[in-house]
């Protein structure tokens, strides 16, 4: 099956005229707005809160108003809606103010007084290792500590010839959706309805149920319109949702929360800022033969999603390189810092910066041509993975490095001169594969979940998922799959914004699983379908959602597929870098992937110019210190278009059997590959490495400096 | 006492007299509504006012010894105009977004008072002069003793920014360069502007100026003293020791957009780069 046409997506028109409402459009009579009020100090014990007398109309809402748990039950680690009663990251949320006029709201919740008698505070993930502070979590500040291995690591580094060891740094990276957090929570007689900006409604609607001590099914998702997520909009709106339904429910009135930027910069999830040292043992002949990864994340006052975020990262630790032996170690540190969570690449673009940035400093050491020395160690099918699982279906990295070495014209450009009067220029390159989905364990069946389709009375069909369009173009991508297996046109079926009175529970949308996963399953209930098409009447079919049959997967032992399938790429960057001022300018991108058969060739190329602009953003410009989130978007830079080159993307078809029509997945892969790529080319143009992200003309200076 | 949120006065007396008032003047407002927007949300605004309707802030006039810019003057109009200093459109273009340059004005520019404020090394370069006026008195003074500190100036309570004066004709050559941490739309981390006049290849007059590299612009004038009456050659030659003078003029901190040892290299890297184009003073 080829699709061949490109197809308008169904947001795209109320998006550009502004018709579109978003939460921050709507209006319930009788709504209050509510303002969060945040710890002034990292780490304290909550001694007194004052709060001025309010105004008829105007309310408190705290830990005493939670009528269930003060947790968000999503997470297994404690994470509560609201500090309690000790404080572990600057900007905890303590109460809420909510009352009719959001002026007076604001105003009222800066007289709020909290008196904390401080604890010292773990400001960096150095300062959680040394432990000399009061640990935070545990006895030590680690939230998770696991290893995967295969191969006699140890002893290979014990007769190594060589032993080369990098390290990398990488920071915060915000995610920069338009529409910061927002949510409105509405009381409906013995029910609570959540109009949601979010990427998971019916978790969400656990979740605001779990706190109220409710069914779930007494809890009503909308979801609306979001104005961008990239993972961002997982964990945040849990919180939110809770607070407003608390509020909702005190003051039996809807009751909305919308962040301001300020806020949203300073106090949610961020990418998790992260150490990797990289070690290689090598043997006489200069071949690799174990590899040794040691990941450390920065974490927050709670652990939040880190566990999954540095796990998949771990899987992901050693690239697209199958070594004699390997072991990886990963460890989330707890500091007293806002929590960082789930962003596109999802501990990915830390791990592949550390090992790409590794495999090219060695491959300079060792005078030979990265990419040569690299495909040494490429992964083939039937490998078998870091966690002892196996490459399964037909490997296309060989196709994809060969492809983007044509399109770029890489070899040419890496015999430029690299010095030109002030500007030097240089070429790089990454690899990078990206699993997904992850899997869930094989042994024990899945918890039942559903795909459906409903036919109406006329004719037309319509997705019931709470699969989430957040902007990437998913709803029409499943329309597509589903009008091809129904073999009816596209415009006839429907794909609406979810709400969980009318849709099954599937899953949270990311992880780039909906295509690969859900839309065979959809085919499924296509299938199921399709012959009674011309029965009269409305006709619902479900498909129960299911793992593809190759896959095995023991979760308690780490053992097994870790993921179901594996997009390949490569990126091609091309930089000038002023001698001046150490600034980089990226003149050249180039990155061709296997996402198996395409859906839609346009909305891939908007995954992938947008997920290559990110990375872009993340491997030069933006930037917060450690312990210090940035307020406003003229110190947090991201790039815009001025910054960035018209970036060439190609596709090598390898269509994987188990997803719908072949495809698989890409929503995250894009962005994994360019910061190491941008690195490797002001490597290469500059003659010294990068270990850091992002590549600030200061840390540069600071490198060359310590060279010459 | 200010009673309105906001006042519209047309002429300098009024407007000033509603600022002694207690009224916050503002024209583009693209600096204020930064450093209120906690205010506005809060409903703690303090009262404004509003100087777009002052006539006599507006409008570019050129007399027989200066240039009269309006502080109402926008960017935009200043990067586009011809009767302007180059290396003064130059720097107001660098400044921000086109949306930005269309509604920032000049006298905003300069009485937010910011050591990065793009236009203000290429005034002080310029031996640019403001004008202020209250209901009492006008008076006049360089712009360098105008502005005292970062965000400070020397406007008393009843006063208003009423022009900026230029002397002409201004140097003929310039060289400027904002070094910000992205390509558009970005704070200056480092700025050097000169202007130079020449006669014969001897440097007349030359005026050197950095931005965000200090509490305010510096101005370079024990630079400026050795150059003066040397050939340009000689500045091209000795480009290692006033470089490295620059170097030692500039007074950068570390904040949370750079470093101070990171300023103060490319601040000499920069004025080493002009050094160079002396190489070929004719092309």
């Amino acid at each position: 099956m080829a699709f061949t046409k490109n197809t308008d997506r169904a947001d795209t028109s109320d998006k550009c005229s502004g018709a579109t409402n978003y939460i921050g459009d709507v209006f319930f009579d009788n709504m209050l707005e509510a303002v969060t009020v945040r710890s002034p100090v990292r780490r304290g014990i909550i001694r007194n809160i004052v709060t001025p007398d309010m105004p008829k109309g105007y309310l408190t809402v705290g830990v005493d108003d939670i009528p269930n748990q003060n947790q968000v039950s999503y997470f297994r680690d404690t994470c509560p809606f609201f500090a309690p009663g000790k404080v572990s990251y600057i900007g905890e949320p303590v109460l809420l103010v909510a009352g009719p006029d959001p002026a007076t709201v604001r105003k009222l919740a800066k007289t709020i007084h909290i008196d904390c008698d401080p604890i010292q505070a773990i400001h960096s993930l150095d300062e959680a290792l040394k432990g000399d502070k009061p640990p935070l979590y545990g006895n030590d500040n680690v939230y998770i500590d696991e290893t995967f291995a295969y191969g006699d690591v140890d002893g290979a580094f014990s007769k190594a010839a060589e032993v080369f060891e990098t390290e990398t740094r990488t920071g915060y990276q915000e995610h920069m959706y338009m529409e910061t957090q927002c949510v409105v929570a509405v009381p409906n007689g013995d029910r609570l309805e959540i109009h949601a900006s979010t990427q998971g409604p019916h978790a969400l609607r656990k979740v605001v149920a779990d706190a109220l001590g409710w069914d779930h099914e007494r809890v009503r998702v909308v979801q609306y319109p979001l104005g961008g997520a990239f993972g961002g909009k997982i964990e945040l709106p849990f919180f939110l949702a809770g607070q407003a339904a608390f509020a909702a429910l005190k003051a039996n009135r809807p009751v909305r929360i919308v962040y301001t930027r300020e806020e949203d910069l300073l106090t949610t999830s961020k990418r998790h800022p992260s150490r990797v040292k990289v070690r290689s043992a090598l043997n006489s002949e200069g071949n690799i033969i174990a590899m040794d990864v040691d990941v450390v994340f920065q974490a927050g006052g709670y652990a939040m999603s880190c566990v999954m975020v540095l796990d998949t990262g771990l899987k992901k630790a050693t690239g697209v390189y199958h070594f004699p032996s390997a072991r990886v170690r990963g460890r989330a540190m707890a500091t007293n810092n806002p929590m960082p969570g789930a962003y596109r690449g999802f501990g990915a673009p830390q791990t592949f910066f550390a090992i790409e940035t590794h495999m090219n400093a060695l491959a300079r050491r060792h005078r030979l041509e990265p990419l040569k020395f690299k495909s040494r160690y490429f992964i083939s099918q039937g490998n078998s993975t870091l966690t002892g699982g196996k490459y399964h279906f037909p490997v296309a990295l060989p196709e994809v490095m060969q492809e983007a070495v044509r399109i770029s014209d890489y070899q040419t450009r890496r015999k430029q001169v690299k010095a030109d009067g002030r500007i030097r220029r240089g070429i790089g390159q990454a690899l990078f594969n990206f699993g997904a989905p992850f899997s869930l364990d094989t042994s024990s069946p899945m918890p039942p979940r559903y795909m459906g389709l409903l036919k109406h009375m006329d004719g037309t069909v319509e997705i019931l998922s709470e699969l989430v369009d957040m902007g990437q173009g998913l709803h029409t991508a499943l329309r597509k799959i589903v009008a091809a297996a129904l073999e009816m046109p596209i415009e006839r079926i429907i794909h609406h914004d979810a709400d969980t009175d009318c849709v099954p529970e599937a899953s949270i949308t990311g992880a780039s699983m909906s295509v690969v996963l859900f839309g065979r399953i959809l085919v499924d209930a296509a299938e199921k379908l399709k012959p009674r098409l011309h029965e009269p009447g409305e006709i619902k079919v479900q498909a129960q959602v299911r793992q593809p049959e190759h896959l095995q997967w023991d979760a308690a032992k780490g053992k097994g597929d870790p993921f179901h399938s594996y997009v390949w790429g490569a990126v091609i960057a091309e930089v000038e870098v002023d001698t001046l001022t150490w600034q980089v300018s990226t003149t050249g991108l180039w990155i061709t992937l296997d996402v198996g058969t395409a859906i839609d060739r346009r909305i891939i190329r908007g995954q992938i110019d947008g997920g290559v602009v990110q990375g872009l953003g993340y491997a030069l410009l933006e930037s917060m210190r450690e312990d210090t989130m940035t307020n406003s978007l003229s110190d947090y830079i991201i790039p815009t278009m001025l910054d960035t080159p018209a970036i060439k993307s190609t596709l090598v078809a390898n269509p994987y059997p188990p997803g719908p029509y072949g495809a698989k997945c890409v929503g995250e892969p894009p962005l994994v590959g360019v910061a190491p790529a941008i690195a490797d080319a002001v490597a290469d143009a500059c003659g010294v490495e990068v270990y850091r992200l992002p590549i600030s003309p200061e840390y540069l200076m600071q490198q060359m400096t310590k060279s010459s | 006492m200010v009673t309105e949120a906001v006042t519209y006065p047309t002429t300098p007396t009024e407007a000033a007299a509603v600022k002694k008032a207690g009224a916050l003047p503002y024209a583009g407002g693209t600096d204020l509504m930064i450093h209120q927007a906690e205010n506005i949300r809060n409903g703690q605004c303090p009262p404004m006012v509003f100087l777009g309707g002052v006539k006599a802030f507006h409008g570019i006039t050129k007399g027989n010894n200066e240039l009269r810019i309006g502080p109402l003057t926008t960017m935009a109009e200043l990067a586009a105009s011809a009767q302007i200093p180059p290396i003064l459109s130059l720097a107001c273009n660098a400044m921000g977004s086109p949306a930005l340059r269309n509604i920032a004005t000049l006298g905003g520019n300069i009485c937010t008072a910011s050591p990065a404020g793009d236009s203000l090394p290429a005034l002080y370069t310029l031996d640019a002069e403001v004008k202020l006026v209250s209901p009492a008195s006008v008076r006049r003074m360089p712009v360098h003793r105008f502005i005292t500190g970062p965000g400070k100036t020397a406007l008393e309570p009843d006063e208003l920014l009423a022009a900026i004066t230029i002397p002409v004709p201004a140097q003929e050559l310039f060289h400027y360069r904002k070094v910000s941490p992205r390509v558009a739309n970005a704070i200056t981390k480092v700025s050097l502007a000169v202007s130079l006049a020449v006669d014969d290849e001897i440097v007349r007059d030359i005026g050197i100026a950095f931005g965000a590299v200090g509490p305010t612009v510096i101005r370079c004038s024990p630079i400026e003293d050795v150059c003066i009456g040397l050939p340009l050659h000689r500045l091209y030659r000795d480009r290692a020791r006033l470089a490295a003078m620059a170097r030692d003029s500039v007074k950068p901190i570390d904040d949370l957009r750079s470093t101070a040892l990171y300023r103060e290299a490319v601040a000499a890297n920069l004025f080493a780069e002009f050094l160079e184009t002396l190489n070929h003073p004719k092309p």
